[in-house]
């Protein structure tokens, strides 16, 4: 009985807390469509089983004060925040397009998203720092200026760019219905894959150096110009989906898991 | 019997051969009906192809065939000489020619049939790499018109990879690819395929123009590296005009100043 009461006191205690931090900071939707985000800084994509999106976040809008109590947030693009969590989410051309209100937010979102649904990031602005992606299942499109971008447990398809940021990815297992293709400008890429992944590869530095230590079996005759100067072409474990690492400036690493 | 009639008259239409009310009823009968629409595409593209160039070695298997079955019908002839002879009173000439014409005939007819057997064997094998190719092709540009899957848009372009000779279709739409797609990872790739043609006037043109309309900062990147690996000079005037624009991304920017310094 005691014990019951102590967890009973701590469940209470727990929810005044989260009473207390605001109203529940959670918003659910079922998507059309792909889910496009447009440039919110600080996120991070999670799969889950669900058939709806899960939006959280874990800070306060720091813009909501007293004096705004009972209005909305708005901004010059026609957006309102229809969440209260400071994001808008709208239905456009068969898509769900989400985009964060205030361009200063430093709020961390965590988005929860079902396997079948193909995820769209795009960040084109210097205050990215980080995005990152685990457990999707679905199909991935992410493009930055100069957020670095974080894979965790994924399998393509996905086209991955940027301009400054680097790419990690670590893969559960590669998906053969579909290519994927990782790009960077200036940051390095930094790939693992499972040992017995089948692929056909492609990894290019136009600057920097490639490292592997999979045995890559490596196409070397090819009648036509390559025309690239550092770029390793070839399959593994006999070939498969096409999966090319490819950046301009920096260095390129396959890793064997 | 119609369908016989409507295939020679097909045949003469794709040759250009008919005119006036002939010709309106075959391009009637391809606009109606899809069998024959169907019909129409492959036969043009056989002819096509006989037009062309292309020209193809009879596989050794082939050739074997065509030597078994002539010998066949020597040995057929053989015994159709003999036979007669022995059922027949002997003496007359005019049986003797006979027989002798019949084995001639045999012989002709036999070899006729085994040219035109091979003639249509040749040609459904050209016709199956002619379908290959245009399969490829059509694949490949169909892909590219997915607009809801960057991937299988990508998947397309990869696939133009395959083919080893260029195509003035699938150059264009990878030249278009590269300049409006809005997936930079399949812009990208686009890119990598018409590099392989860099050394075609038309290629070369399209990616030189590419670097200044270029709006994807990674692609005009990737573009300017690629004009310094060709050591490429004809694209050092295009670089020199990034540098004054505003719109510009300042990575490209800085990028172009790189490839005028390799380049000059």
């Amino acid at each position: 009985m005691k014990k019951h009461n102590i967890l009973l006191t701590t469940i209470l205690a727990l929810a005044v807390i989260t009473g207390a931090s605001g109203q529940s900071d959670e918003y659910k939707f079922t998507p059309t469509g792909k889910l496009i985000v447009n440039g919110i800084n600080k996120i991070s994509f999670e799969g889950h089983d669900g058939n709806e999106v899960i939006i959280s976040t874990t800070t306060r809008s720091s813009s909501k004060s007293e004096r705004a109590e009972g209005l909305r947030l708005i901004n010059g693009s026609g957006l309102e925040d229809n969440t209260g969590l400071g994001v808008s989410v709208v239905e456009a051309g068969g898509n769900t397009e989400m985009e964060e209100i205030s361009s200063r937010s430093s709020r961390r979102y965590v988005v929860k998203v079902p396997s079948s649904v193909t995820i769209v990031y795009k960040h084109s602005t210097a205050h990215g720092s980080a995005v990152s992606f685990s457990g999707i299942r679905g199909e991935l499109e992410v493009k930055t200026n100069h957020s670095r971008v974080e894979l965790d447990d994924v399998t393509g398809p996905m086209t991955i760019s940027t301009v400054h940021g680097k790419i990690e990815a670590d893969f559960s297992t590669l998906n053969q219905s579909g290519p994927v293709s990782i790009a960077s400008s200036h940051g390095l890429i930094d790939v693992a894959l499972p040992a017995d992944t089948k692929a056909n590869l492609k990894l290019g530095s136009g600057w920097g150096e490639i490292y592997s230590d999979f045995d890559i079996e490596i196409e070397k005759t090819t009648r036509l110009r390559s025309y690239s100067s550092n770029e390793v072409k070839g399959t593994l474990n006999g070939g498969g989906v096409d999966f090319s690492a490819v950046s301009s400036h920096g260095n390129v690493y396959l890793r064997k898991k | 019997m119609e369908e016989r009639k409507m295939e020679d008259l097909m045949i003469d239409y794709v040759q250009g051969n008919l005119t006036g009310e002939l010709k309106d009823h075959v391009e009637k009968t391809i606009e109606k009906n899809d069998e024959w629409k169907l019909e129409y595409d492959k036969l043009s593209s056989i002819m096509e192809m006989m037009d062309s160039s292309v020209e193809l070695q009879a596989e050794p298997s082939l050739r074997e065939s065509f030597d078994a079955m002539l010998e066949q019908e020597i040995s057929k002839a053989e015994e159709a000489e003999v036979v007669p002879l022995k059922s027949k009173t002997a003496g007359s000439n005019k049986w003797m020619m006979r027989i002798a014409a019949s084995v001639a005939l045999l012989l002709l007819g036999g070899t006729i049939g085994v040219l035109v057997t091979k003639n249509a064997q040749n040609e459904r094998e050209l016709a199956a790499l002619r379908n290959e190719m245009e399969l490829t092709k059509q694949l490949v540009i169909t892909s590219l018109q997915d607009q809801n899957s960057a991937t299988s848009r990508l998947r397309g372009v990869n696939t133009s990879m395959v083919m080893e000779t260029s195509d003035d279709e699938i150059i264009n739409v990878l030249i278009n690819t590269m300049n409006t797609d809005e997936n930079t990872n399949v812009r990208l790739a686009a890119v990598s395929a018409l590099a392989r043609f860099a050394n075609e006037e038309q290629v070369k043109k399209a990616l030189i123009g590419a670097l200044e309309t270029q709006d994807d900062p990674v692609v005009a990147i990737s573009l300017i590296n690629l004009m310094v690996q060709l050591k490429e000079r004809g694209a050092v005037e295009s670089l020199k005009n990034l540098l004054h624009r505003d719109e510009v991304h300042e990575a490209v920017k800085s990028e172009a100043q790189l490839g005028i310094f390799e380049l000059s």
